[in-house]
């Protein structure tokens, strides 16, 4: 008799990341952690994997075993009560699949939000109207109406989180695509997304950059990706990669590395953030 | 970020000492060919990482003490990857109103601090996309957004060391920024010395330009002729962790030796 589980939120997978680390470098192998919390090795790295909820007189133990300081046992155990928590999202779970509701954690939790954007505008910075297009033109076979409208509430919800008081930066590089292919036949459509663009390209908090197609094939040619980064200078960057059907969480050094070069190829050669505005404006006017 | 519209040659598969500069610092901006430099510099020369450390607080100390002498701009020559508290923070911190100008030839550098070090509504910062060995560019530009009739704090924390006396000229370098800046401007210099740990620094030295970086450490009477015509603030040119250290500072002492001298001098 198992209970469904939601999927597992930001801090869990940092977490078990950072159980798995300390493990590792109290040389243990996941079999002898096991056998000092007398359960299956399985479970081990269930924890360190995210698979299941933290349970904390486990990770006391665990970490008492890998000879950590008091204080960082102390901090471990209070992450994990909140790890723990579920998150706003978890009220959208019929529409929402589980891959994405670890993105909408990680989005809450990060500090700085960086993505590559080839052919919409992100989410953060919809509009409701121009996210309604989207979704009504992406989702092929997908026909009953109250899902997709669903679907816009929880976009509009994760926009929330720009409005909080300690908000992450958003740094965005957004192909000049966007720009050319409305996602609307109504010409409002375009106007207030681009007004609201530029409203939030204000922010402190936000930049927007765009890739001009007059700079030529760039790096980043493949995919949507965004890379988060997180306060904690313990936890590793991580990076989101969706496809037709399901995501991609990548946080290998070499694979995060790669996707932090390829932004930083981009950013270098895209339109500054001044410059962008001045894009923008241009092409508000045109629709 | 102004400066050179061009587009940008930018090369990653080599590292650079921006990023591994970052790595030391506990960044996440680097890449795997910076940290296998970085980690094999630490191997060689276990200050690295104390110095790095070293060289914020020395600017955050000197910035204060700019402010507390009444200024109010600042350049900044040589930024690298933004780390917090970053330069405009320190000096918006004293005195909102503060002006800052951010000047780094890497472009990847640039756009970071673009994108994230922004200022107070009542002060500026800006970003130059431009070599510290182009000053006519740097100060053209700096111009744009500081009035070089009133006093500027001329920042270079951690650079003249990647400069060399012929190849670039450092000395005379510095004295074309110096000789534009206002009476009651100020100097802000650290730099990479062999006095306190020759062997480390030599090591460092070779890894540094074995990786296409060449690097010049530099005696204290070579260090101290940066600031000929100017005069030095107490406690004058001195190891890092000496200037006006604050209790942090006398803390980190204690780990060791950290090879780099610093100093701030007044033009008068």
């Amino acid at each position: 008799m198992s209970e469904r589980r939601p999927a597992p939120t930001v801090g869990q997978v940092v977490l078990g990341k950072r159980l798995q680390e300390l493990r590792e470098a109290a040389g243990f192998k996941r079999e002898e952690a096991a056998r000092v919390l007398r359960v299956a090795p399985a479970t081990v790295r269930r924890m360190e994997m995210a698979e299941v909820a933290l349970k904390i007189p486990y990770v006391q133990v665990l970490l008492e075993t890998y000879g950590v300081a008091e204080d960082e046992t102390e901090a471990f155990v209070q992450l994990a009560e909140e790890a723990n928590q579920p998150g706003w999202w978890q009220r959208f779970h019929d529409v929402l699949p589980d891959w994405f509701s670890l993105y909408v954690s990680l989005e809450g939790a990060a500090g700085i939000i960086r993505s590559y954007e080839p052919h919409f505008v992100p989410g953060l910075l919809q509009t409701e109207e121009y996210a309604r297009a989207v979704m009504e033109a992406g989702t092929v076979g997908q026909t009953e109406p109250g899902a997709i409208e669903r679907h816009v509430s929880l976009r509009m919800a994760r926009q929330k989180l720009l409005d909080r008081p300690d908000p992450p930066h958003l740094w965005v590089i957004m192909d000049e695509t966007v720009l050319k292919r409305p996602v609307s036949i109504r010409g409002e459509v375009m106007r207030d997304q681009l007004d609201k663009l530029l409203d939030f390209a204000e922010r402190d908090g936000v930049t927007v950059q765009v890739a001009e197609f007059s700079d030529g094939p760039h790096p980043g040619t493949y995919a949507p990706f965004t890379l988060f980064r997180f306060g904690e200078p313990e936890l590793p960057d991580m990076v989101f990669t969706e496809y037709l059907t399901g995501a991609l969480y990548l946080d290998s050094r070499t694979e995060v590395s790669a996707h932090l070069e390829v932004l930083d190829h981009m950013t270098a050669r895209a339109a500054s953030a001044q410059r962008t505005k001045k894009i923008l404006r241009k092409y508000r006017e045109d629709f | 970020m102004t400066g050179s519209d061009a587009a940008p040659q930018i090369d990653t598969s080599r590292p650079h000492s921006a990023r591994v500069y970052d790595w030391w610092l506990g960044g996440k901006d680097n890449y795997p060919v910076d940290e296998e430099l970085a980690r094999r510099i630490l191997a060689a020369d276990g200050t690295v990482v104390r110095g790095a450390r070293a060289n914020r607080r020395f600017m955050h100390r000197a910035v204060r003490a700019a402010a507390e002498a009444g200024i109010r701009q600042y350049l900044d020559i040589g930024t690298g990857i933004p780390t917090e508290p970053n330069l405009h923070q320190v000096a918006q911190q004293a005195a909102p109103e503060s002006r800052v100008v951010y000047a780094d030839n890497d472009p990847i550098v640039l756009r970071h601090a673009e994108a994230l070090l922004k200022s107070t509504p009542e002060g500026s910062t800006d970003y130059i996309h431009a070599d510290v060995r182009d000053p006519d560019t740097i100060l053209r530009l700096a111009g744009e957004s500081l009035d070089f009739s009133q006093p500027i704090a001329l920042s270079l924390v951690a650079l003249t060391h990647y400069l060399g006396d012929e190849e670039d000229d450092v000395y005379g370098l510095l004295k074309r920024y110096v000789d534009k800046l206002a009476p009651g401007s100020c100097l802000i210099l650290s730099q990479v010395t062999p006095d306190l740990a020759p062997e480390g620094v030599a090591k460092a030295k070779e890894l540094f330009a074995r990786s296409g970086t060449p690097f010049h450490p530099r005696t204290l009477p070579e260090f101290y002729r940066f600031f000929e015509g100017l005069e030095l603030l107490g406690p004058g040119v001195i190891p890092v962790y000496g200037w006006r250290p604050e209790p942090v500072d006398v803390e980190a002492q204690a780990e060791g030796v950290v090879p780099v001298y610093a100093g701030v001098a007044r033009k008068v």
